[in-house]
Parts: C-alpha cells; sequence; structure tokens
C-alpha cells in the first residue's frame, strides 16, 4: 500500500479539486457499481474504494481529460469481478442473509432487469451500465474499459440478444450512439 | 417492449433514486484507507481472557449412543473403495434445523459449529464427535453471532467468530472441543465493518509450525491473514487490501505455506493471485498464479495439488478439477473429470482418509453429489447414491442451490463426513473408506 499517498486530512485541503470532484461524480459510480454488483451498500465500498484510488495518484488522474473514466473503470472492475462471484462471499451471503432482513437489492425498480444484465459476461454487463446507466457513446464506453469501440459494439449487441432472450422481450436495434 | 425501451427506463428508475444516496465527507472516506493501515497495530490492542484448561480427553462411554437414522440405498459390500451411509440431522445429535458453518477434525475427533433459532434470535451451537454419526454438544459461552472458522492441532482447538469488527471473538478448548473458553474478544482483526460488506468474516483457520493462522475478509471490510501463538493476541500478518481477496491457506506438500485468492482487478493476468513463504509472520507480495481460462481457486486441498476452478464470470457453472504439481504456482485442468462430470458445481475439495474428495452439487441440480478418488488417474467413485436426493422447502436465500449441496468436508479415521450449510438440508452423509489396501 502506497502509504505516502494517503496523508493527513488535512492533506485534503491542499486538494480542493478532488473534494468537488467526488462530490459531483460520487453518486453516479455507486449507481454504476450497484447495478452491476446488486447491493446497494457494497456498491458504496466499492465506489469508496476507487474515490481512494483516484485520489492516492491525484496527482496524475487530475490532469486526465476525463478522470470520471478512470474511476469508472477502478469501479466496474470491482463490482464485477473479484467481490460478487467468489464462493467464499456467496457463502457469507447466504449466511447473513438468513440473520437481516434483506437489503435493498439495487437502486431502481426493475430488478428482473438488472439481475439479467448481472447474469450477462463481465464485460458484457459491464458495457450494457455504461451504456444505459451512463448513457455513453461505443467510443466513451471503450475509453472507459480500456478497449476497443468495436469490441463495445460486439459486446452490446450480444448482450442486447441474451437480455431480450431472457427477459422475453423484442430485439430492435438501438440508434447507432 | 423493445430490449431497448426496457433497459433505457430502467436507467432512469435507477437515475431517479441517485438522491437517495447520502455522499459521505471524503475526508472520512480518505480516514477510512488510513485505519485500514493500521489494523496491525489495533490487533494488538486486545483484552485477553485468561483461558487455561487442562487436557482432559472426554470419552462419553458411560452414556449409550443414540440409535442413528440411516436412510438411503449404501454402496454394496465389496466396494473397492467404500461404502455410503445417509444420517439425518434430527437423529444424529445435530438437530434439525440447524444451519452449519464450519467443520474441522484433527484426524480422531470432529469439530462441528453451526446456529440454532430459538426465542427469534440464532444461538451458536457446538458439537463434537468421534464417528461422525453421533454428535455430543460442547460447552460453550452464549453467542448469537456466528462461528465461521474452526481449527484444531493435538487436542488444542479454536474456534473463530468474526462477523463484525467490533464484535470478533475467539474461543479455545483443550479437552478436544468438549468444552471451550472466550480468549479473545472486540476487534481482534480489525476496527469496523463499513456498510456491513458481506465477506467481512474469517473464512478459515489453521495450524503450521507452532503457530494459529487465519485468513479471510478482515473485520473493516478487506482481506487478510492473522497469526497468534495463543489464539489470543492476533497480529495482522497480511493485509491484501491493494491486491486481491485471500480465499484460502493451505500447506504445500514441501511443507511451505501458500495464500491464494482473486487478484483486486481480476484481469487475466493477475486472475488468481498468491502469496508463498516459509515464514508465517512474512508474506511478502504477491505473484501471479497460473491457472486455465477464466477460473479462479475456489477450493485448495492441503498439499496444494488438487483445487476447484471457478468461472470467474458466472457463478454456478460446472467446475473443473485443476491439478498443480509445482506447489501451487501453476494449474491445469483434470481434462478427464470434466470428461466424466460435465455438470459438476463443486465447492470444496479436500485431501483426507486417503482419498482425494471434491463435493458440492451440479448445474442441474441434482442434490449433494461428491466424487472421490483414491489417487491421480484412479477411478472416480460418485455419491451419496440417493434415490431421491432432498427437496429443500422454498427459501428466500439467495445462492442455494435448491436440493442443497455439500460445503462441509473433514473426516475422522477412515470416515469421511459430508455435510451442507443450508438448515433446510435435513440430512448428511459420511463415507467410511475402504481399509483393505485398495486405496
Amino acid at each position: 500500500m502506497e502509504a505516502a499517498s494517503v496523508q493527513d486530512s488535512e492533506h485534503l485541503g491542499r486538494a480542493p479539486d478532488f473534494d468537488g470532484f467526488f462530490r459531483s461524480e460520487y453518486r453516479r459510480v455507486v449507481a454504476l457499481a450497484s447495478v452491476l454488483c446488486g447491493r446497494t451498500g457494497v456498491a458504496e465500498e466499492l465506489a469508496q474504494d476507487a474515490f481512494v484510488s483516484a485520489y492516492r495518484h491525484w496527482d496524475r488522474i487530475s490532469r486526465y481529460d476525463d478522470p470520471g473514466a478512470w474511476v469508472r473503470r477502478v469501479v466496474v472492475n470491482l463490482a464485477t469481478s473479484a467481490l460478487r462471484r467468489r464462493s467464499r462471499e456467496v457463502r457469507a451471503l447466504a449466511r447473513l442473509a438468513r440473520r437481516r432482513p434483506p437489503e435493498p437489492a439495487a437502486l431502481g425498480v426493475d430488478d428482473d432487469f438488472w439481475q439479467a444484465v448481472r447474469d450477462l459476461s463481465r464485460r458484457q454487463a459491464q458495457c450494457v451500465a455504461l451504456r444505459y446507466l451512463e448513457d455513453r457513446t461505443d467510443d466513451e464506453i471503450a475509453e472507459v474499459l480500456g478497449i476497443a469501440p468495436a469490441t463495445v459494439r460486439v459486446h452490446l449487441h450480444a448482450a442486447r440478444s441474451a437480455l431480450a432472450a431472457r427477459l422475453a422481450e423484442t430485439l430492435d436495434e438501438e440508434e447507432p450512439s | 417492449m423493445s430490449i431497448d425501451q426496457r433497459a433505457r427506463r430502467a436507467a432512469e428508475s435507477v437515475r431517479d433514486n441517485l438522491d437517495a444516496i447520502v455522499i459521505p465527507e471524503p475526508g472520512a472516506v480518505m480516514q477510512r484507507a488510513r485505519r485500514r493501515r493500521g489494523i496491525g497495530v489495533a490487533a494488538t490492542a486486545l483484552v485477553v481472557v485468561a483461558a487455561v484448561a487442562t487436557f482432559v480427553f472426554v470419552r462419553d462411554d458411560a452414556t449409550p449412543p443414540p440409535k442413528i437414522q440411516v436412510t438411503g440405498p449404501s454402496v454394496p459390500p465389496g466396494s473397492s473403495v467404500g461404502a455410503w451411509a445417509t444420517i439425518t440431522k434430527a437423529s444424529s445429535g445435530i438437530g434439525s434445523g440447524s444451519s452449519l458453518q464450519a467443520l474441522s477434525s484433527d484426524g480422531s475427533t470432529l469439530l462441528l459449529a453451526g446456529e440454532r433459532p430459538g426465542n427469534g434470535e440464532f444461538v451458536v451451537m457446538m458439537w463434537w464427535s468421534t464417528d461422525g454419526a453421533h454428535w455430543t454438544e460442547a460447552d460453550h459461552p452464549t453467542e448469537h453471532d456466528s462461528v465461521t472458522a474452526i481449527g484444531s492441532h493435538d487436542g488444542t482447538a479454536i474456534a473463530i467468530g468474526a462477523p463484525g469488527g467490533p464484535n470478533a471473538f475467539v474461543w479455545t478448548s483443550h479437552d478436544g472441543g468438549r468444552t471451550w473458553q472466550e480468549t479473545a474478544r472486540g476487534a481482534v482483526f480489525g476496527a469496523s465493518v463499513p456498510n456491513n460488506r458481506p465477506g467481512a468474516a474469517v473464512s478459515g483457520v489453521s495450524w503450521h509450525d507452532g503457530w494459529w493462522i487465519a485468513y479471510g475478509g478482515a473485520a473493516d471490510g478487506y482481506e487478510g491473514i492473522w497469526i497468534s501463538r495463543d489464539a489470543a493476541k492476533w497480529t495482522l500478518a497480511l493485509d491484501s487490501h491493494s491486491s486481491g481477496s485471500i480465499d484460502g491457506v493451505v500447506e504445500t506438500t514441501g511443507g511451505s505455506l501458500m495464500a491464494y485468492g482473486v487478484g483486486a482487478t481480476a484481469s487475466q493476468s493477475t486472475l488468481e493471485i498468491g502469496w508463498f513463504t516459509n515464514d508465517p509472520t512474512e508474506w511478502g507480495a504477491s505473484v501471479p498464479i497460473e491457472t486455465p481460462g477464466r477460473y479462479y481457486l475456489g477450493s485448495v486441498t492441503a498439499g496444494a495439488e488438487l483445487a476447484i476452478g471457478t468461472d470467474i464470470d458466472t457463478h454456478g457453472t460446472a467446475t473443473p478439477l485443476l491439478r498443480s504439481t509445482d506447489g501451487g504456482r501453476t494449474w491445469h485442468e483434470d481434462a478427464s473429470f470434466s470428461a466424466a462430470f460435465p455438470t459438476a458445481w463443486a465447492w470444496t475439495a479436500e485431501t483426507t482418509a486417503g482419498l482425494d474428495v471434491v463435493a458440492g452439487t451440479t448445474t442441474k441440480s441434482e442434490g449433494p453429489k461428491a466424487w472421490l478418488q483414491t489417487a491421480a488417474g484412479a477411478p472416480w467413485t460418485t455419491g451419496p447414491p440417493e434415490d431421491a436426493p432432498p427437496s429443500l422447502p422454498a427459501t428466500s436465500i439467495p445462492f442455494i442451490p435448491p436440493k442443497g449441496s455439500l460445503d462441509l468436508v473433514a473426516a475422522a479415521g477412515n470416515r469421511v463426513v459430508f455435510m451442507g450449510r443450508a438448515a433446510e438440508l435435513d440430512r448428511y452423509y459420511v463415507f467410511d473408506a475402504a481399509t483393505n489396501g485398495s486405496n
């Protein structure tokens, strides 16, 4: 861990633009993590992890054209991989589910849709969340995920086909972004 | 409605609820990051409760054993590998309605932790058994959170309950699990649990060369390895937060220790990571562990020669068997297992009673299943041979296979015990490995 990168809280005073960035982006990053991991509380934790990472490297990240894209790349990777699909996590969830009222699954009312998204492959789910929740273009999604725009289009097409079949909806071609 | 329209409406409903998300103070978030680094200091500030008990190995010979109810067909006598039996919880001493959380053995005595509902809350239960068929309730402190890990070595056993930062507890037994005393309580494994992160629990504990080694989700929501000489004072030996998870710690055939988990970013090159050491106090930096495809190590046996491969992208898919011949650094798929059991969905792997054991269910949800092998390349034996697998009552608990799964495996002598965690599963299974030299 980079001990020198997270200093005393006074350090925040020397990076006021980080505060503004955090406040303006936090809710949308939590929402993105929430639809991908399915649990709002966990999503808040993941989003905070992503912002802590951004803060550690803020001198560099603040010079990016879109620091928010960097944070989103971190959070979608966290939300779709290391946390939710580990066997041990599943066991812990089963144990906890017995003990407490179920946490709201995710923000929003159509959880069948988001559950179907979470059942997609990792990349497909990320692309769908960034397209619809964030309303991002193919190029923007490609930048966030660090993949080619053509690859994004392939993932989105496959994802829409899979979702339409799973949710018994019709498949139509989305307007080009 | 088209899928595109539905997606846009679903997204709009999420955006409409953004105001419900409370924005924390940025300083508080950074403060938490700093606090994680201080876990090692906090873990040493323990209240130590004296826990010295005379080693008394109590045989319960005076009490006639209850008649256990064995159901289902057994493997016919003469099986070259062994025989199965099915035992109901109600008749074994465990009791119906108990969920089970941890199972351990020192080779002769089995220790079991679970929970039983009572008076509107859950009560931790501890049992011990020398035959896997008759279980006796142990004498232990009253507790309403979960014991999530048990370890035993040479007559001493410890049980760890770490479901929340300030509420962790450690119990110790010096009489083979008959009586337990509290040896640590409080922020033993960390200070706080932001947002009740579900993985925050110590998931395993083992003994190695004079050290108790506990691992899993730290009580502040991240991953760690803690070590202790006496089960009272625990020190954080590895904080994996910047690297990834710690899903297990095993001793390799070479006698060193291997910790393994999923990389924090889980890219192809860092999907599985590990730490290798001969000194539990020093773990160093993580190194990539090579696994085939998109599989991470779901469970690794002692010796680090056999593991379950679990797909990082999809929960509930078939799990190939992986083998390693270099102490766990690289893994390859055992194609014969995948070919023979293409729907195997394994949850745990153990090497015990002279057998390689894999347990879980199938992707077709055919109920509890186990696969056993005497050695790599030998024929597989499957079980339990029930005509009608159990049908669990409807449950709202996510992820639980509807007809149950096997997740806890341990052996006493040549008897291997297979259990599932779900309270709704009313039975468990034992397999008596043959001792006729066929093993």
